[in-house]
């Protein structure tokens, strides 16, 4: 299972309220692998795990997106969760009303094409909140209503235990987390992790990756695809920063920019 | 004459009609004075000049009601439509122009509690009732008001004695049973210092859609416009604690008014919920008096409105009182070309300082020709107000929050109905009894185009 081509990103191109964000970026992603993906603040990272979920406000101008051999830009964003995609929001929306136990129901229920029956469906929820030490009052809750930074990002990964992609792409998941809430995710997300699962890890930093060890890092700047590399460059960013990367691969990109 | 000019669209009401409703209650002789005095009142009025801003939307003047016959007397019902029902504590049935049916606890009754129709009160209670007929929502309103003064019969009076305590909701179905028909349901509630009463008022003709636990209803000139002026008192005595529910589930044809008026006491704590589900025009004035220190108001409000209905409410939330807290809270979605407007008053004045005021109107537009227009006013006249917020919107359903469902694999008709019934539940879920929150979140939803098979944790966990 491992080795084959989930996702295909082809020369991606997309444009944000007429405002073009990335400017061609070529990934693979095979089942069983995890890239990371790191870059500073506005290189388009968010914009790119958007428009693969295909957000309506995410304009693909050029290229194309297999994920697991088909084309996905026909596809409306519940089709591709349906599909076995997943995006785990770096900025969660908060929708009052609509409480946790329901929506992730429902979300079961869609992704698996078919009712779930109660009994199975309540099993699955409890063990997933028992493995993200989440309590179990966080269910009775109104979907991340209230909810502060960190315990967003562990209902993004209870989502993602429910809804059990092929694909999961996770935007800053580390980012407001404090020490022992990283591991405790991180264990999470390594412990819903299989063969047949592709991971896309958007990070600032090193310390998820602690955890989790990508096999693939790539450097995002200005929309492009700029480095990429082993677990190792990672490290290197971490010590040197993007200046020396930026140095070496931004002039270039800047002139291949105007020629474009 | 003023009556030819304004009085060609009015109901097909006469002075007969309020001649033969004194003969058949037998009416005491200050009622059937009263009943004189607000005829006279109803036809010396104007109705609302559209100038008027309470009216500008809603102009009465270019409506017309005179197919609207006034409703007779009922035939008694054929099954017992008020069996007693174990999640009540007492029920009222009044079908047409009268009350078919009462049922209250024995134990209350015996408690002093008293649920009677207004003509049994005027007989049997007569000075509660002369205290607390027309005191609250006087006659001389407005002109549909003094109608309904005029023209009431069967009603409801309840009186909760001091301290006692109703757990389970006392509720009053009204129905008229066809189209066309005038309806002036009245009801009085009375809870006296320290008591706790939730009632529950819900309303119904042809087209209304089912209403447990009543017959179906005969269809009349279907079609033909029906008119319905009604008045509720509420009295919530010092400390006293009344939730008000209305469920509104008129039908299609009927120009809907309601006036809605609670006086609270000191300390004492008031909720109202109004839930328009149905009619064809629902004017509804919902008032919360606070004249003394540290009264406590709730207004609440859920509407869905489709086709081309039209709800307009108006609510004052009035500080008098020092150290008084009022919060409303009104929620619509609204398809098709329906449309609502709310227009709201917060006054807070000179003596009622530290008081806490909140109105929020928040409104969902589900098609481009749906409309609402909420309006907020504030008037603060303390110097030391502690607390005073409101806010309005109108909008469509939030593009965020139906990407972050899609992107959970939820198809968007599913995305959407389940964002309208979370829209929904935020207020309804304010609604402390829970058979109360999920009866009227069904009926809410039933309109919507049913739920999303909504499962409580607590189902979940027990399953
Ligand atoms: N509606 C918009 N109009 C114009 N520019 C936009 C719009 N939305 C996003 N952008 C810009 O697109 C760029 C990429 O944003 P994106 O959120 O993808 O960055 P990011 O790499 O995820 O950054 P961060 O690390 O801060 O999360 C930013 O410069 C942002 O300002
Ligand atoms: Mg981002």
């Amino acid at each position: 299972m491992a080795d084959e081509v989930l996702l295909k990103i082809s020369g991606l191109k997309v444009a944000v309220d007429g405002k073009q964000i990335l400017n061609g970026v070529d990934l693979v992603v095979n089942r069983g692998e995890v890239h990371a993906i790191m870059g500073p603040n506005g290189s388009g990272k968010s914009t790119l795990a958007n428009a693969l979920m295909g957000h309506p406000k995410y304009a693909i101008t050029e290229g194309t997106v297999l994920f697991k051999g088909q084309n996905i830009f026909g596809l409306s964003p519940d089709k591709r969760a349906q599909a076995g995609m997943f995006l785990a929001f770096q900025y969660p929306t908060s929708i009052p009303g609509v409480t946790m136990v329901n929506f992730l129901r429902q979300a079961m229920k869609a992704v698996r094409g078919e009712d779930v029956p109660v009994r199975e469906f309540r099993e699955k929820l409890l063990a997933t909140m028992k493995l993200l030490k989440m309590d179990e009052q966080f269910a009775r809750r109104y979907v991340n209503e209230g909810f502060s930074g960190g315990e967003k990002k562990r209902a993004e990964i209870l989502q993602m235990g429910i809804l059990d992609p092929d694909l999961a792409i996770m935007d800053e998941t580390d980012s407001g987390l404090d020490i022992d809430a990283l591991r405790t995710v991180a264990e999470g997300i390594n412990a819903l992790t299989s063969p047949k699962l592709g991971i896309v890890l958007i990070t600032h930093y090193q310390r998820l990756l602690n955890y989790i060890t990508p096999q693939f890092v790539h450097i995002l700047y200005q929309g492009r695809i700029i480095q990429s590399g082993g677990a190792e460059l990672a490290l290197q960013l971490e010590e040197q920063g993007y200046d020396p990367v930026i140095a070496k691969y931004g002039p270039a990109l800047a002139a291949a920019g105007e020629k474009a | 004459m003023t009556e030819t000019v304004v009085g060609s669209g009015l109901p097909s009401v006469t002075e007969a009609d309020v001649d033969a409703l004194i003969a058949r209650s037998d009416a005491p002789e200050w009622l059937a004075e009263r009943r004189w005095t607000a005829w006279r009142t109803y036809v010396a009025m104007d109705l609302p000049d559209p100038g008027d801003e309470e009216w500008r939307r809603t102009d009465v003047r270019a409506m017309r009601f005179d197919g609207a016959r006034l409703a007779m007397a009922a035939m008694p019902l054929a099954d017992d439509a008020a069996a007693r029902d174990g999640s009540l504590a007492g029920q009222l049935v009044q079908r047409d122009a009268d009350v078919v049916a009462v049922q209250l606890d024995p134990e209350l009754a015996a408690r002093g509690v008293i649920l009677c129709d207004l003509h049994t009160a005027a007989r049997e209670h007569e000075e509660l009732l002369k205290r607390y007929l027309s005191d609250a929502v006087r006659p001389s309103e407005w002109k549909f008001v003094a109608l309904n003064a005029a023209l009431w019969s069967g009603g409801c009076f309840l009186y909760v004695p001091k301290g006692v305590e109703i757990a389970l909701p006392v509720q009053l179905s009204t129905s008229v049973s066809a189209d066309g028909l005038a309806a002036f349901p009245h009801t009085i509630i009375v809870a006296e210092p320290n008591s706790r009463v939730i009632f529950v008022d819900e309303t119904q003709s042809p087209d209304g859609g089912p209403l447990s636990p009543q017959p179906p209803l005969p269809l009349g000139e279907k079609g033909s416009a029906g008119f319905v002026s009604g008045a509720v008192e509420i009295y919530a005595g010092d400390g006293a604690k009344v939730d008000y529910y209305s469920i509104n589930r008129w039908g299609g044809s009927v120009n809907n008014f309601n006036t809605v008026r609670a006086i609270l006491g000191r300390d004492a704590e008031v909720l109202t919920m109004a839930a328009g589900i149905g009619s064809k025009v629902t004017k509804m004035r919902i008032d919360a008096e606070m004249p003394n220190a540290g009264a406590r108001v709730t207004l609440l409000g859920v509407t869905f409105g489709d086709g081309s209905q039209h709800f307009d409410y108006n609510t004052l939330q009035n500080h008098v009182g020092k150290s008084t807290i009022s919060d409303l809270q009104f929620k619509s979605a609204l398809t098709d070309s329906a449309s609502l407007v709310w227009y709201g008053i917060t006054r807070i004045n000179e003596t009622a300082g530290g008081s806490e005021a909140n109105q929020t109107s928040r409104n969902l537009l589900l098609s481009e020709h749906a409309k609402a227009s909420p309006i907020p006013i504030l008037e603060i006249k303390a110097h030391d107000v502690s607390k005073c917020s409101h806010g309005a919107t109108a909008g469509p359903v939030d593009e965020n929050e139906l990407f972050y469902l899609e992107a959970r694999a939820i198809p968007r008709t599913v995305a959407e109905r389940m964002l309208v019934e979370g829209y929904f539940a935020s207020v309804v879920d304010r609604i402390p009894n829970v058979a109360l929150r999920s009866r009227i979140m069904t009926a809410m939803l039933a309109k919507a185009g049913g739920g999303s098979g909504t499962l409580s944790y607590d189902d979940v966990l027990s399953a």
